[in-house]
Protein backbone atom coordinates (compact mmCIF):
# COMPACT_ATOMS: atom_id res chain seq x y z
CA UNK A 1 0.00 0.00 0.00
CA UNK A 2 1.59 3.47 -1.29
CA UNK A 3 0.28 5.53 2.09
CA UNK A 4 -0.47 5.40 5.35
CA UNK A 5 -4.14 5.08 5.34
CA UNK A 6 -6.16 2.15 6.02
CA UNK A 7 -6.47 -0.02 2.94
CA UNK A 8 -9.81 -1.21 3.80
CA UNK A 9 -11.09 2.32 3.21
CA UNK A 10 -10.01 2.68 -0.13
CA UNK A 11 -9.95 -0.75 -1.74
CA UNK A 12 -9.89 0.21 -5.07
CA UNK A 13 -5.86 2.49 -4.50
CA UNK A 14 -2.81 0.42 -4.71
CA UNK A 15 0.52 0.66 -6.42
CA UNK A 16 -1.06 0.25 -9.58
CA UNK A 17 -3.95 3.06 -9.31
CA UNK A 18 -2.35 5.70 -7.43
CA UNK A 19 0.71 7.65 -6.17
CA UNK A 20 1.49 9.15 -3.24
CA UNK A 21 2.35 13.22 -3.45
CA UNK A 22 2.82 14.84 -0.27
CA UNK A 23 3.42 14.02 3.19
CA UNK A 24 0.30 13.48 5.82
CA UNK A 25 -1.15 16.61 7.32
CA UNK A 26 -4.25 17.20 9.60
CA UNK A 27 -3.59 20.80 8.26
CA UNK A 28 -5.62 20.76 5.23
CA UNK A 29 -8.56 18.54 3.75
CA UNK A 30 -9.79 17.27 0.59
CA UNK A 31 -12.40 19.98 -0.30
CA UNK A 32 -9.67 22.65 0.30
CA UNK A 33 -7.19 20.90 -2.02
CA UNK A 34 -9.60 20.75 -4.84
CA UNK A 35 -10.14 24.32 -4.22
CA UNK A 36 -6.53 24.92 -4.51
CA UNK A 37 -5.12 25.44 -1.33
CA UNK A 38 -3.08 23.40 1.84
CA UNK A 39 -3.39 25.72 4.65
CA UNK A 40 -6.84 25.22 5.49
CA UNK A 41 -9.69 22.18 6.68
CA UNK A 42 -12.58 23.40 4.82
CA UNK A 43 -16.02 21.93 6.39
CA UNK A 44 -19.42 23.68 6.71
CA UNK A 45 -19.82 22.19 10.50
CA UNK A 46 -22.45 24.17 12.60
CA UNK A 47 -19.91 24.48 15.28
CA UNK A 48 -17.85 27.31 13.20
CA UNK A 49 -14.77 24.70 12.94
CA UNK A 50 -13.86 24.68 9.55
CA UNK A 51 -13.49 27.15 7.08
CA UNK A 52 -16.28 27.60 4.57
CA UNK A 53 -16.90 30.67 1.69
CA UNK A 54 -18.75 33.20 2.90
CA UNK A 55 -22.11 33.70 2.25
CA UNK A 56 -22.52 29.92 1.16
CA UNK A 57 -24.80 28.13 3.16
CA UNK A 58 -22.94 26.21 6.06
CA UNK A 59 -24.80 23.07 6.07
CA UNK A 60 -23.94 19.66 5.09
CA UNK A 61 -25.65 19.10 1.68
CA UNK A 62 -24.62 18.38 -2.09
CA UNK A 63 -26.28 22.16 -2.74
CA UNK A 64 -23.82 23.68 -0.45
CA UNK A 65 -20.89 22.05 -1.57
CA UNK A 66 -21.54 23.00 -5.18
CA UNK A 67 -22.50 26.57 -4.00
CA UNK A 68 -18.80 26.74 -2.50
CA UNK A 69 -17.18 25.33 -5.58
CA UNK A 70 -19.45 27.71 -7.81
CA UNK A 71 -18.32 30.81 -5.30
CA UNK A 72 -14.78 29.79 -7.55
CA UNK A 73 -16.07 30.07 -10.26
CA UNK A 74 -17.41 26.25 -10.76
CA UNK A 75 -20.50 25.10 -12.84
CA UNK A 76 -22.23 21.37 -12.58
CA UNK A 77 -20.94 19.46 -15.55
CA UNK A 78 -22.57 16.09 -17.49
CA UNK A 79 -18.91 14.30 -17.09
CA UNK A 80 -15.47 14.02 -16.15
CA UNK A 81 -13.36 13.58 -19.13
CA UNK A 82 -10.62 15.48 -20.01
CA UNK A 83 -11.43 18.74 -21.82
CA UNK A 84 -9.16 21.38 -23.46
CA UNK A 85 -9.23 24.72 -20.95
CA UNK A 86 -11.23 23.54 -18.45
CA UNK A 87 -10.51 22.35 -14.78
CA UNK A 88 -12.91 19.79 -13.78
CA UNK A 89 -14.04 18.60 -9.82
CA UNK A 90 -15.80 15.59 -9.23
CA UNK A 91 -18.03 15.66 -5.46
CA UNK A 92 -18.71 12.33 -3.64
CA UNK A 93 -21.29 11.34 -1.33
CA UNK A 94 -22.80 8.40 0.45
CA UNK A 95 -26.43 8.02 1.88
CA UNK A 96 -27.23 8.44 5.37
CA UNK A 97 -29.94 7.19 7.41
CA UNK A 98 -33.10 8.35 6.37
CA UNK A 99 -31.51 8.32 2.31
CA UNK A 100 -30.56 11.85 1.96
CA UNK A 101 -26.82 11.91 -0.21
CA UNK A 102 -24.26 13.75 2.07
CA UNK A 103 -21.20 15.13 0.88
CA UNK A 104 -18.18 13.21 1.89
CA UNK A 105 -15.25 14.40 -0.41
CA UNK A 106 -14.19 16.15 -3.46
CA UNK A 107 -10.78 15.38 -6.33
CA UNK A 108 -9.45 17.75 -9.02
CA UNK A 109 -9.02 16.66 -12.39
CA UNK A 110 -5.17 17.27 -13.46
CA UNK A 111 -4.12 18.61 -16.78
CA UNK A 112 -2.96 15.10 -18.03
CA UNK A 113 -6.78 13.72 -16.83
CA UNK A 114 -5.30 12.15 -14.05
CA UNK A 115 -6.77 12.90 -10.78
CA UNK A 116 -5.75 13.97 -7.31
CA UNK A 117 -7.54 13.95 -3.87
CA UNK A 118 -6.27 14.45 -0.44
CA UNK A 119 -7.34 11.85 2.02
CA UNK A 120 -8.36 13.30 5.16
CA UNK A 121 -5.99 13.59 7.65
CA UNK A 122 -3.74 11.29 5.29
CA UNK A 123 -1.92 11.70 2.32
CA UNK A 124 -2.82 13.68 -1.38
CA UNK A 125 -2.60 11.18 -4.04
CA UNK A 126 -2.57 11.67 -7.93
CA UNK A 127 -5.17 8.69 -8.80
CA UNK A 128 -5.39 7.10 -12.35
CA UNK A 129 -9.33 7.42 -12.79
CA UNK A 130 -11.65 9.34 -10.47
CA UNK A 131 -13.48 6.40 -9.07
CA UNK A 132 -10.61 5.02 -7.07
CA UNK A 133 -11.44 6.63 -3.53
CA UNK A 134 -15.18 4.86 -4.12
CA UNK A 135 -15.20 3.00 -0.83
CA UNK A 136 -16.92 2.86 2.39
CA UNK A 137 -15.44 6.60 3.38
CA UNK A 138 -16.27 8.53 0.61
CA UNK A 139 -19.04 6.49 -1.02
CA UNK A 140 -19.00 7.13 -4.93
CA UNK A 141 -19.76 10.00 -7.63
CA UNK A 142 -22.67 12.47 -6.67
CA UNK A 143 -21.50 14.96 -9.62
CA UNK A 144 -18.85 16.64 -11.72
CA UNK A 145 -18.48 20.87 -12.55
CA UNK A 146 -16.07 22.55 -14.27
CA UNK A 147 -14.27 25.87 -14.65
CA UNK A 148 -12.17 27.26 -16.90
CA UNK A 149 -8.31 26.21 -16.76
CA UNK A 150 -6.65 28.95 -14.48
CA UNK B 1 -2.69 -12.27 18.31
CA UNK B 2 -2.35 -10.79 15.21
CA UNK B 3 0.39 -8.55 14.51
CA UNK B 4 -1.60 -5.49 14.61
CA UNK B 5 -2.92 -6.34 17.78
CA UNK B 6 0.70 -7.07 19.18
CA UNK B 7 1.52 -3.87 18.48
CA UNK B 8 -1.15 -2.03 19.67
CA UNK B 9 -0.73 -3.92 23.01
CA UNK B 10 2.81 -3.06 22.91
CA UNK B 11 1.74 0.96 22.31
CA UNK B 12 -0.46 0.08 25.74
CA UNK B 13 2.50 -1.43 27.57
CA UNK B 14 4.57 1.60 27.08
CA UNK B 15 1.67 4.35 28.00
CA UNK B 16 1.29 1.77 30.39
CA UNK B 17 4.69 1.91 32.26
CA UNK B 18 4.70 5.51 31.54
CA UNK B 19 2.24 6.73 33.63
CA UNK B 20 3.88 4.33 36.22
CA UNK B 21 7.05 6.03 36.23
CA UNK B 22 4.94 9.25 36.30
CA UNK B 23 3.22 8.19 39.09
CA UNK B 24 5.42 6.60 41.69
CA UNK B 25 9.20 8.10 40.62
CA UNK B 26 11.51 5.64 42.40
CA UNK B 27 9.99 2.39 40.57
CA UNK B 28 12.00 3.02 37.38
CA UNK B 29 14.85 1.54 39.98
CA UNK B 30 13.23 -1.06 41.16
CA UNK B 31 13.43 -4.76 40.31
CA UNK B 32 10.11 -6.00 38.22
CA UNK B 33 9.43 -8.23 41.80
CA UNK B 34 9.73 -4.86 43.43
CA UNK B 35 7.53 -3.20 41.11
CA UNK B 36 5.38 -6.16 41.31
CA UNK B 37 4.74 -5.77 44.66
CA UNK B 38 4.73 -1.82 44.85
CA UNK B 39 1.87 -1.56 42.48
CA UNK B 40 -0.36 -4.65 42.56
CA UNK B 41 0.41 -6.11 45.78
CA UNK B 42 -3.31 -7.99 45.38
CA UNK B 43 -2.20 -9.65 42.02
CA UNK B 44 -2.30 -13.31 42.45
CA UNK B 45 0.37 -13.68 39.42
CA UNK B 46 3.87 -12.58 40.27
CA UNK B 47 4.79 -11.80 36.62
CA UNK B 48 5.64 -8.56 35.53
CA UNK B 49 3.81 -9.12 31.92
CA UNK B 50 0.54 -9.13 34.26
CA UNK B 51 1.60 -5.70 35.84
CA UNK B 52 1.73 -4.22 32.92
CA UNK B 53 -1.51 -5.70 31.02
CA UNK B 54 -4.14 -5.14 33.72
CA UNK B 55 -3.09 -1.46 35.11
CA UNK B 56 -6.69 0.14 35.25
CA UNK B 57 -7.32 -2.86 38.31
CA UNK B 58 -3.86 -1.33 39.82
CA UNK B 59 -3.38 2.33 39.34
CA UNK B 60 -5.52 4.27 42.16
CA UNK B 61 -4.75 7.87 41.25
CA UNK B 62 -7.80 9.59 39.70
CA UNK B 63 -5.69 12.02 37.56
CA UNK B 64 -3.58 8.85 35.94
CA UNK B 65 -6.83 7.46 35.32
CA UNK B 66 -8.58 10.05 33.43
CA UNK B 67 -5.12 10.60 31.41
CA UNK B 68 -5.23 6.77 30.51
CA UNK B 69 -9.03 6.75 29.38
CA UNK B 70 -8.38 9.53 27.30
CA UNK B 71 -5.31 8.33 25.53
CA UNK B 72 -7.75 5.41 25.17
CA UNK B 73 -10.58 7.38 23.67
CA UNK B 74 -8.14 9.17 21.29
CA UNK B 75 -6.46 6.19 20.10
CA UNK B 76 -10.00 5.28 18.99
CA UNK B 77 -11.35 7.95 18.14
CA UNK B 78 -8.32 7.94 15.23
CA UNK B 79 -8.87 4.82 14.27
CA UNK B 80 -12.65 5.18 13.76
CA UNK B 81 -11.92 8.69 11.84
CA UNK B 82 -9.81 7.40 9.40
CA UNK B 83 -9.89 9.31 6.35
CA UNK B 84 -12.56 10.91 6.71
CA UNK B 85 -12.87 14.76 5.90
CA UNK B 86 -16.48 15.95 7.68
CA UNK B 87 -16.12 17.25 10.81
CA UNK B 88 -19.11 16.95 11.60
CA UNK B 89 -18.99 12.93 11.16
CA UNK B 90 -15.79 12.28 13.19
CA UNK B 91 -17.16 14.82 15.87
CA UNK B 92 -20.32 12.70 16.35
CA UNK B 93 -18.06 9.44 16.99
CA UNK B 94 -18.51 7.75 19.87
CA UNK B 95 -14.92 8.27 21.15
CA UNK B 96 -15.13 11.61 20.39
CA UNK B 97 -18.15 11.84 22.32
CA UNK B 98 -16.95 10.41 25.54
CA UNK B 99 -14.00 12.53 25.90
CA UNK B 100 -16.72 15.48 25.57
CA UNK B 101 -18.73 13.90 28.16
CA UNK B 102 -15.53 14.11 30.17
CA UNK B 103 -16.91 17.42 30.73
CA UNK B 104 -14.20 19.99 32.44
CA UNK B 105 -12.31 16.78 33.48
CA UNK B 106 -10.84 16.73 29.67
CA UNK B 107 -10.29 20.09 29.14
CA UNK B 108 -6.43 20.10 30.50
CA UNK B 109 -6.06 16.90 28.75
CA UNK B 110 -7.53 18.25 25.41
CA UNK B 111 -4.98 21.27 25.84
CA UNK B 112 -2.07 18.80 26.79
CA UNK B 113 -2.30 16.79 23.14
CA UNK B 114 -3.02 19.78 21.32
CA UNK B 115 -0.09 21.05 22.24
CA UNK B 116 2.00 18.22 21.76
CA UNK B 117 0.78 17.91 18.34
CA UNK B 118 2.73 21.68 17.43
CA UNK B 119 1.87 22.33 14.36
CA UNK B 120 -0.28 19.79 12.87
CA UNK B 121 -3.39 20.47 15.46
CA UNK B 122 -5.73 17.49 15.26
CA UNK B 123 -9.70 18.33 15.86
CA UNK B 124 -9.82 19.08 19.07
CA UNK B 125 -11.94 22.41 18.56
CA UNK B 126 -15.87 20.82 18.59
CA UNK B 127 -14.71 19.17 22.03
CA UNK B 128 -13.13 22.29 23.42
CA UNK B 129 -16.16 24.24 22.42
CA UNK B 130 -19.16 21.89 23.39
CA UNK B 131 -17.42 21.28 26.99
CA UNK B 132 -16.56 24.96 27.74
CA UNK B 133 -19.35 27.29 25.75
CA UNK B 134 -16.43 29.10 24.45
CA UNK B 135 -15.69 30.83 20.86
CA UNK B 136 -11.96 32.27 21.27
CA UNK B 137 -11.89 31.83 17.51
CA UNK B 138 -11.86 34.64 15.02
CA UNK B 139 -13.81 34.31 11.77
CA UNK B 140 -10.58 34.48 9.65
CA UNK B 141 -9.03 32.35 11.25
CA UNK B 142 -11.94 29.33 10.93
CA UNK B 143 -9.97 26.28 9.16
CA UNK B 144 -6.78 26.97 10.38
CA UNK B 145 -5.88 25.22 13.00
CA UNK B 146 -2.55 26.01 14.05
CA UNK B 147 -3.78 29.47 14.40
CA UNK B 148 -7.13 28.25 16.21
CA UNK B 149 -4.84 26.22 18.52
CA UNK B 150 -2.95 29.54 19.40
CA UNK B 151 -6.15 31.02 20.02
CA UNK B 152 -7.43 28.13 22.77
CA UNK B 153 -4.18 28.50 24.11
CA UNK B 154 -4.53 32.36 24.72
CA UNK B 155 -7.81 31.35 26.36
CA UNK B 156 -6.63 29.00 28.25
CA UNK B 157 -4.23 31.41 29.98
CA UNK B 158 -7.37 33.94 30.75
CA UNK B 159 -8.85 31.50 32.14
CA UNK B 160 -6.27 29.59 34.26
CA UNK B 161 -6.31 26.08 32.30
CA UNK B 162 -2.68 26.67 31.53
CA UNK B 163 -0.75 24.04 33.20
Amino acid sequence: MPGSWPPYEFPHLNDDTCEVTSEASRRYNCVAWAAGENIRWWWPDPMGIGYWPPDVPRAVTVESFVAAYAALGYQLCYEGSLAAGLEKIAIFGKENQSGSVVPTHAALQLESGEWTSKLGPFEDIRHDTVDRVNGPVYGKLVCYMSRPRQ
Amino acid sequence: MTRTQSITADKTDIIMLTAYVLLYPGIAGATSQQQQETICSNTSEPSIDASLTSPPDCVVDPTTKRWLRFQNLVDEWRHERGAMSSITEMATLRPYQNIIGMGEEAIPLILAELKSEGDEPDQWFWALGAITGANPVSPEDQGNFAKMAQAWFKWAEDEGHAG
